[in-house]
């Protein structure tokens, strides 16, 4: 699912919301069938929702592994299984899991802030301007590690503002504006609609 | 915040009858307003000026203990100068205090009169704010800690300079009471009202500024080095010429002044607990602060019970009242009015 | 007088020896500072609480259970602990979110508060007198007639040194150097290679994606905020039997060289902690040293190294805030 819309339109406000970041002044998050409301952050990630934040948010002075490490739960039994998995998603982490996470470079840090959130076992990975400071080939390579997360069971929800690539990969999007949902519906219709088309593709008809 | 929209707003809408009952008690310094309070603090300083005639001739020495309430708002209002309006934790400014307090010691033993004392007092203190200057590089939070220590490094400067640690006042002079309240009265109605009219003049406008925004101001093209610089000279002037009154109350100094924190925090803690900022804030925190503690220690004579008192206060005000005295009044009274007039302006 | 080789080295080993303690004394609050980032000012206070606990144990309770009064470290550790969950709920929790000068102003009168108990006597039996100084030494346990204990220093009985060479190390300067020399690398163990030290490091970082990858910030401040007070706790032990403590000392007056340590370790860092807490020590046991013996010909200040210790963070404050160790503040 992807959620597009303009600077300011709410997209990164609706993922804080869920999270717990933010507090809604009215409505309700509902999921799985029980309230988040009120929950703070750390809960929500119990409740297998993770998310990748904007600009990426890695500890800069800690290795590469120790900031996947972070994203698992403090008593893990199947720590080993979940960096494997990570690895074999990126496996350029594995060559630079003792470096300094400030050290790397946008894309490789984009992967570890991922690969941190998937440590938690989600079944929903809210990602955050997943096209922030990144080159467009870099881009793509994350898009691709993003495919295969979810070939793997794991429901995503994104807000971005490449909408071009946001409406290809998804099923389903959300036009957001102004906080409020304008248009719903399967991405593979949106991107033919021509108000799409001409507001955020820059299409000129 | 501090814009005159109060007034705006009272001339348009008819003030409902409690306001209006508030400002009748002389409570409505607490408005958004800031005409009211340089009045009733202007009133004040002149039943300060009449109080001498009160107290009568034979009870001179009496005098003494409004003494200390002069120079701690003076001393806050110094402090409000720097972290207050230019937003600079300076948690140092019982070095200027001190140094004043040592170079009025020895100004006085040469025979050189008070007020001329207190002004060279001040001088120095300026030098000395000029040689900090280069901590405005630091981030806020090291700025406090960076000025927190420079008394302790003046300390043993000044045993080193000075080769003694004791600075007497020989028997010799004797200040009049009444001459030494009437000085520190004008001290304090003088920073009062020039920190007053600096605060509105262009400097003001500038380090509003610089305390809501550095980095805009600095984009703008206004000078935040210099004016920065500006304020921590008049703030060190001010706690220093504060500081040479105050050999007058003590009679002797030592270096170990330099060690006592409270000059460094107390105008802090006044300034917070008033009201960071805030024209009514030092003036109310100072005499808040000092009556508390003072009347405690009238009040639990033979003790030192005054000081759990005080302590007990600190943490209360902390914890319960962490802006201020005067923006939390404030805030109720406008969200009040607020709720009066535009009860139906919430749906955003 | 002429200065020998032997003086040098006594001087190198005395300065090592305090900046041992400085070091403890400093490492729980750049801990809670790079953390937090609010200044916890009753730390010092926090530590005299600690010696005074530790005094009393040992002239009180150690000769009656006959436990030897090194225990009492461990006491204070945990009676600091608690103390540390105590001063977070009662006044952090409620001030952290509200700016640099909320907690600054609570733990100032936290640090009062605490000057007033101790003076006056009303927790710690022994600690009446504001003037009188406590400092303890270790009865040797192969002395049969004082049992097992403690005595202070001021009822008159010599300090146990052991020499090396015509250099003497005293015994209770040498178990803080090495209780120091301890503790500081198990915190720093602690904090790169387990879960919850991580999460510390972590909250310190960034804590808001801290909480994003499932840590409860909440908790992991509290556990610093008490991991930080009971090491103020270990040091506060081992001041009791290295210097003369003064009831009145329970208010701030600590606290100047603890945060120019902090600094110049750079926040957050424990091994620069330590190494900074060492440099202290030497430069101030050196530079009083060639004051006060070598160059007598001038009149220096008695407190030169205090002088050149605050000169030397001022400057590194000026040029590189980030301290030697510290990550590079933008």
């Amino acid at each position: 699912m992807a959620l597009i819309g303009a600077n300011g339109a709410g997209k990164s406000t609706l993922l804080k919301v869920v999270m717990g970041v933010v507090r809604q002044s009215s409505g309700d998050v509902i999921y799985n069938g029980s309230s988040l409301r009120s929950l703070r952050p750390h809960s929500v990630v119990h409740r297998s929702i993770s998310y990748v934040p904007e600009g990426r948010r890695l500890f800069p002075e800690m290795s590469v592994k120790e900031n996947i490490r972070m994203g698992a739960p403090a008593r893990c039994n199947d720590l080993k299984e979940r960096f494997d998995r990570v690895f074999l998603l990126f496996p350029v982490l594995k060559d630079r899991r003792t470096q300094q996470a400030s050290t790397l470079s946008g894309g490789e840090q984009q992967m570890v802030a991922i690969g941190r959130a998937l440590m938690s076992n989600p079944q929903l990975l809210l990602l955050d301007e997943l096209s922030f400071g990144l080159s467009p080939i870099m881009f793509e390579n994350v898009l691709s590690a993003i495919e295969k997360i979810r070939e793997n069971g794991v429901s995503i929800l994104m807000a971005e503002q490449n909408s071009e690539r946001a409406l290809e990969v998804s099923d389903r999007t959300y036009v957001l504006e102004n906080g409020k949902i304008m248009m719903t519906g399967k991405s593979s219709d949106l991107i033919d609609d021509p108000r799409i088309q001409t507001a955020y593709l820059g299409v000129v008809s | 915040m501090v814009q005159s929209g109060g007034t705006d707003s009272s001339k348009t809408r008819k003030p409902d009858s409690s306001i209006k009952k508030l400002r009748m008690f002389g409570l409505g310094l607490f408005r958004s307003s800031h005409n009211i309070s340089p009045w009733i603090t202007f009133l004040g300083l002149i039943f300060a000026g009449l109080l001498p005639l009160f107290v009568g001739a034979g009870n001179q020495n009496a005098l003494s203990q409004y003494v200390i309430y002069l120079i701690w708002i003076t001393l806050a209002e110094s402090w409000n100068l720097i972290g207050g309006y230019a937003g600079l934790i300076n948690l140092g400014i019982g070095a200027f205090f001190s140094i004043g307090c040592v170079i009025s010691s020895i100004l006085l033993n040469l025979g050189v009169s008070i007020v001329p004392v207190m002004l060279i007092a001040g001088a120095v203190g300026a030098i000395l704010a000029l040689a900090l200057t280069p901590t405005f590089r630091l981030r806020s939070d090291y700025f406090a800690i960076g000025t927190l220590v420079v008394p302790f490094l003046l300390k043993p400067l000044v045993e080193f300079i000075a080769k003694k640690s004791n600075f007497d006042v020989p028997i010799g002079i004797v200040l009049n009471p009444t001459l030494f309240y009437y000085t520190g009265l004008g001290m304090c109605g003088i920073t009062i009202f020039g920190i007053l009219f600096l605060m509105r003049s262009r400097v003001g406008m500038a380090l509003r500024g610089i305390g809501d925004d550095e980095y805009a101001s600095s984009a703008l093209g206004v000078n935040v080095l210099l004016f920065k610089t500006i304020t921590l000279v008049v703030s060190g002037f001010i706690a220093s010429v504060a500081g040479a009154y105050y050999l007058g109350v003590i009679g002797a100094v030592n270096t170990t002044i330099f060690d006592n924190l409270s000059f460094s925090l107390f105008p802090a803690f006044m300034v917070i607990i008033g009201g960071i900022g805030t024209f009514e804030g030092p003036i109310l925190g100072a005499i808040l602060f000092s009556g508390v503690s003072y009347g405690a220690v009238v009040y639990f004579q033979g003790t030192s019970f005054e000081v759990l008192v005080f302590s007990v206060m600190i943490m209360f005000v902390a914890v319960v009242l962490p802006k201020g005295i005067v923006p939390t009044l404030r805030r109720s009274i406008n969200k009040r009015k607020n709720q009066r007039v535009t009860p139906e302006s919430k749906s955003d | 007088m002429p200065v020998g080789l032997t003086d040098i080295v006594q001087n190198i080993v005395n300065g090592l020896l305090n900046g041992g303690f400085l070091a403890l004394a400093s490492v729980g609050l750049s801990l809670i500072y790079g953390v937090q980032k609010i200044l916890n000012i009753a730390h010092g206070a926090f530590i005299v609480i600690a010696a005074f606990v530790t005094i009393d144990f040992s002239i009180l309770i150690s000769p009656v259970l006959h436990l030897d009064p090194l225990i009492s470290i461990a006491l204070d550790f945990g009676v600091l602990t608690v103390f540390g969950v105590l001063t977070y709920f009662g006044l952090i929790y409620k001030t952290e979110n509200k700016g640099f000068e909320g907690p600054l102003l609570a733990t100032f009168g936290l640090s009062i508060f605490i000057e007033y108990v101790i003076t006056n006597g009303l927790i710690f039996p022994i600690s009446i007198s504001p003037t009188q100084s406590f400092k303890l030494v270790l009865i040797p346990v192969v002395d049969p007639s004082y049992g097992n204990g403690a005595i202070a220093q001021n009822q008159a009985y010599s300090s146990n040194v052991l020499s090396l060479g015509g250099i003497s190390f005293p015994e209770p300067q040498l178990i803080a150097f090495l209780l120091a020399f301890f503790t500081i690398p198990l915190l720093h163990i602690f904090l790169t290679r387990t879960y919850y030290g991580n999460g510390i490091r972590a909250t310190a970082q960034d804590w808001e994606a801290a909480e994003f990858s499932g840590i409860d910030v909440r908790k992991t401040r509290i556990l610093s905020f008490a991991l930080g007070s009971g090491l103020a706790g270990i040091a506060g032990g081992i001041y009791a039997f290295t210097n003369s403590v003064f009831a009145t000392e329970a208010d701030v007056s600590l606290l100047p060289l603890i945060l120019a340590i902090i600094i110049l370790g750079g926040v957050g860092s424990v091994i620069g902690t330590l190494i900074a807490g060492l440099v202290v020590g030497l430069l101030i046991s050196g530079s009083n040293f060639i004051a006060l013996e070598v160059l007598t010909q001038y009149s220096f200040p008695s407190d030169i190294g205090v002088l050149l210790t605050f000169s030397i963070f001022l400057i590194v404050l000026m040029v590189r805030p980030s301290g030697f160790f510290g990550r590079a503040v933008k």
